[in-house]
């Protein structure tokens, strides 16, 4: 096998790998929301079982990055796809950590043993549109897909807006009765990691972006 | 002085072989230009015409137009275009029977620089140039090929430059030499770019993108794509380019 289509093939590996993350960052998301709007403890242990895989996953990845750019000096759109991976695959890792945030909220509203003050609707449009976000970003990585990226950027600004609404929402339920404080700043948190994880997934677009054009474009 | 080389539509023959088909590009003062392409693709041959030794070579032919300074070098006298234009060889070719001072000083010598004080003090003088005055003022009277590899590249180096060119030609200039004296040689380049302009073909792709300002890929006799290196080796504009540069032909 000649050198190239090694280096081919190991490319190929850790965008699998990468892929391997953005299935796991969409699942913790998921599990962890799930955990939070349904008090669910076995939904929000998934998450915090997740967040070890992830971090091996992005060790790997970057020991398999590092590996090519020392042997096989790599440049243009490879070198590209390798710098590319390295940082998607710490935005990835960063997001299950999130995911692990709002997991450790969900049990500690387990032990709280009550039910929702509220319907958490503007929390689930913030899990929909994040997830969304993630698999739009991943998909454009993978397709080399700069318009598909962009959009990524459009839906960041919804996901701010919901979380802008949750809070003033949450601020006036708070002032109005303070025994809903604490679960209060937990709906708050969540919205919170959220909202940071909707900004990982722009940082995922923009990588897109540079892999497929050799752009660097800025968040505004 | 350093200078600007403009080539227009320039193509090269070998018999009826078309080496060099519509080349044109600009070369910037005080920068390094890097050529790069795959074997055969017309490099050394483009090199070998901006200072007119391809038509040294038997039904060697060229058409378009060279010009160093604005000044069409085939309008000009070939010998005074290859003194302002100097050339360093893939491999160190040091006059065997010269010594050490009489290797950097041979082309002006030839040139009519008869004054002993002289020759020795332009001797120094580019030896200290090409950073090999230290290695060797203890053996200036050696022969020049007792030196290392490395060494007799750097002595070529600044036989080239005691004639006082205005841009120097580099065909693989390390591809005879290991790591350590390549860094050297490169070392070397980078600084000599202060004073002269300099266009080194090569077949390394790291070396082309570590010391050149500007890079220019050719393929089968055309000029496929030209552009600042940083650019080339991490956005190419061509497939061929970024397939090339890449690794995946050649």
């Amino acid at each position: 096998m000649g050198s190239r289509e090694k280096f081919d093939e190991e490319l190929r590996e850790i965008y699998r790998m990468l892929m391997e993350m953005g299935d796991i960052a969409v699942s913790s998301i998921s599990s962890a929301m799930e955990a939070v709007e349904k008090l669910d403890e076995e939904k929000a242990k998934v998450a915090l079982q997740n967040n070890q895989k992830s971090f091996e996953l992005m060790r790997g990845i970057e020991d398999k990055c590092t590996e090519l750019l020392m042997l096989q000096a790599p440049v243009a759109g490879d070198l590209r796809r390798i710098i590319t991976a390295m940082k998607v695959s710490i935005d990835l890792n960063r997001i299950v950590r999130y995911a692990k945030n709002i997991s450790t909220l969900a049990l500690d509203m387990v032990k709280e043993r009550e039910g929702h003050f509220k319907k958490l609707v503007g929390l689930k449009g913030m899990k929909k549109t994040t997830i969304e976000m993630i698999e739009k970003a991943m998909k454009a990585l993978f397709e080399k897909d700069k318009s598909l990226a962009l959009e990524v950027y459009e839906e960041e600004k919804d996901v701010d807006a919901l979380y802008e609404q949750i809070f003033r929402e949450l601020i006036t339920y708070m002032v109005e009765d303070n025994r809903k404080i604490t679960r209060g700043v937990r709906y708050l948190l969540a919205g919170r990691y959220l909202e940071r994880i909707a900004d990982h997934a722009c940082n995922i677009a923009e990588g897109a972006i540079y892999v497929a054009t050799g752009e660097r474009i800025s968040p505004e | 002085m350093s200078s600007e080389i403009e080539i227009e539509d320039l193509n090269a023959w070998f018999g009826e072989k078309h080496v060099l088909k519509d080349v044109s590009m600009e070369m910037e003062k005080n920068r390094i230009t890097a050529i790069i392409g795959p074997s055969g693709c017309g490099k050394t041959t483009l090199i070998r015409c901006i200072n007119r030794m391809h038509e040294t070579v038997p039904e060697a032919r060229v058409e378009g137009r060279i010009l160093l300074n604005e000044l069409d070098v085939y309008q000009e006298d070939p010998v005074s275009i290859r003194s302002r234009i100097g050339m360093v060889f893939q491999r160190p070719n040091p006059f065997p029977t010269m010594s050490v001072s009489e290797n950097a000083v041979a082309g002006l010598k030839l040139r009519g620089t008869r004054d002993r004080s002289v020759l020795a003090e332009k001797a120094k003088e580019v030896l200290m140039a090409v950073g090999l005055w230290d290695e060797v003022r203890n053996e200036l009277n050696k022969p020049g090929t007792s030196l290392s590899g490395g060494q007799q590249q750097r002595l070529c180096i600044a036989r080239a430059l005691a004639v006082e060119p205005e841009v120097i030609l580099m065909d693989e200039p390390c591809s005879a030499l290991d790591p350590v004296s390549t860094m050297r040689i490169e070392d070397l380049i980078y600084r000599l770019r202060e004073n002269y302009t300099i266009i080194i073909v090569t077949h390394n792709m790291q070396q082309a993108a570590r010391i050149s300002d500007r890079t220019a890929f050719l393929y089968m006799g055309e000029l496929i794509e030209y552009g600042p290196t940083k650019r080339l080796f991490e956005k190419p504009e061509n497939e061929l380019t970024e397939r090339y540069i890449s690794g995946r032909f050649g």
